[in-house]
């Protein structure tokens, strides 16, 4: 079995296989390992996305697309209902079949798949790191390469072997519990988000639909709330009372690492791409988009350092991702912390009083307006980051 | 690799606190129950020793690693790890 190449990709998520994909288009070698039997199996995700976001990066495959969504309903501790313009619309995702398709178009681009391939460890070499060690169907076995790409998610230990230091803090953990209800009766094109301290603390609760009567519905809620009541408590509670008569498909654990993105993404031959370089929206905790972005910039990147035999050309993708991405993730996080400290009547005062707005100006800036009277300094933050005031 | 070794895998033995390390480290005070666990990586992603193998259907505490930092404990979505407390144990070391 050929065991060196130009780069070796650690984890076939969606971060993985858009690295591999773009590195490969370009020339290069890769081999990506993925850890699980299946690529894309087991779901651990709400799978919602905006088109805008996807179709920047990726042509999207209409069989990717559970629901489309068309509208949010944010309901705040208190129970009033704020359903802003969202200003174009968005897709549930198959993340089954979303995954498995980015791992083949990589296949088609020239990169090599194996699944079922658990790695352990980096192997020391002259400039960096040589390549992995990892195991298989019981065997430990070695792959060399040029450059190693860390998309391992939330677990990110690649990098941590590399010495950079990707522990997420426990406050900006969210640690998820979701399920698929078959059964449940929803409005197709409608994203629903719960808010409050008994229903998913320092975070929030999602239903959002896939169409045929299914929804996932899911909590996530930070590391530190998690201390009282874990997550699949506050989803239990939520769901006998909301959805009686549903049954679920698949109940399924999961964290989300809602930080600022890590300071290093690449030490000598090692860069992290996706969750495992903490590259989550922290405000939403979505993670699909933001994680291909980095992966199209880092695959890019990577095909001309190699081309060039130059691994400092590598220092040109965080540069590229913190100049956009990464300076609004920093403070997308500063506002989470933020509206985190909000008290379940002032997260009512907000929906009252974006209710109190005319429908038209019931928008996603306009609920922000509104929130952004209750904590000056966070408009500040705004104004560098969007420009607007 | 350094195999870890977890409370739960010494079986109905003694209990947590009356094991005492020869070596003077840091006693495991952490259990995983069995079958509870749905290998997400949360546990993972916070834990600051790297203490914790995570494969896809596996899971391990190092415990030459571990630090009994509880951090796995409080974030983990299902409830899959139990922290016991010394209590009236005084020779944790």
């Amino acid at each position: 079995m050929r065991d060196l190449w130009d780069v070796i990709v650690v984890g076939a998520g969606p971060a993985g296989s858009t690295v591999a994909r773009i590195a490969a288009s370009h020339g290069a070698s890769v081999l990506l390992l993925e850890k699980d039997r299946d690529v894309g199996v087991p779901v651990r995700c709400g799978e919602a996305v905006s088109n805008r976001s996807l179709e920047r990066i990726v042509e999207i495959d209409e069989r990717w697309i559970a629901a489309t969504i068309r509208r949010f309903r944010l309901v705040s501790p208190g129970g009033y209902v704020v359903e802003p313009d969202i200003g174009g619309f968005g897709y549930v995702l198959e993340r089954r079949i979303f995954d498995y398709d980015l791992a083949r178009l990589a296949t088609e681009a020239g990169a090599h798949v194996r699944t079922k391939c658990y790695v352990n460890a980096l192997i020391e070499g002259d400039h960096g790191w040589s390549g992995v060690r990892y195991s298989s169907n019981g065997k430990q076995l070695e792959a060399r390469a040029r450059i190693i790409v860390g998309a391992d998610g939330v677990e990110s230990r690649v990098g941590k072997w590399a010495g950079i230091d990707t522990t997420t803090h426990l406050r900006d953990m969210e640690t998820c519990a979701q399920m698929t209800l078959s059964n449940v009766d929803l409005e197709d094109d409608v994203c629903e988000f719960h808010f409050g301290n008994n229903v998913a603390p320092m975070g929030y609760l999602w239903v959002f639909p896939k169409g045929h009567g299914v929804a996932n519905v899911g909590v996530g809620i930070s590391g530190m709330a998690s201390k009282k009541k874990h997550a699949l408590r506050f989803l239990e509670e939520f769901v006998s009372k909301r959805f009686p008569q549903s049954s679920a498909l698949t109940t399924i654990a999961g964290g989300v690492p809602c930080a600022p993105t890590l300071d290093t993404l690449v030490r000598n031959n090692v860069v992290l791409v996706g969750d495992a370089a903490h590259q989550v929206n922290p405000m939403t905790g979505g993670g699909i988009t933001s994680g291909m972005l980095a992966a199209q910039i880092a695959g890019e990147v990577i095909a001309d350092s190699l081309k060039r035999d130059d691994l400092a050309i590598l220092n040109d993708y965080p540069k590229r991702w913190n100049k956009d991405h990464g300076a609004k993730h920093r403070t997308y996080h500063r506002m989470k912390t933020a509206v985190y400290k909000f008290p379940d009547e002032t997260l009512d005062e907000i929906a009252t009083n974006v209710l109190a707005l005319k429908e038209d100006k019931r928008t996603i800036w306009g609920v922000f307006k509104v929130a952004l009277r209750h904590h000056p300094s966070l408009v500040w933050e705004m104004v560098k980051t969007f420009g607007l005031s | 690799m350094v195999q870890g070794r977890t409370v739960s895998q010494v079986g109905n033995g003694p209990s947590p606190c009356s094991i005492t390390s020869m070596k003077g480290a840091v006693v495991l005070l952490i259990e995983i129950l069995p079958n509870t666990c749905d290998f997400c990586g949360c546990c993972v992603g916070v834990c600051p020793e790297d203490a914790i193998e995570l494969e896809e259907a596996h899971i391990e505490i190092i415990e030459e690693r571990c630090t009994n930092c509880a951090k796995c404990v409080w974030v983990c979505p299902f409830e899959v790890f139990v922290f016991h407390a010394p209590g009236k144990c005084k020779e944790v070391v």
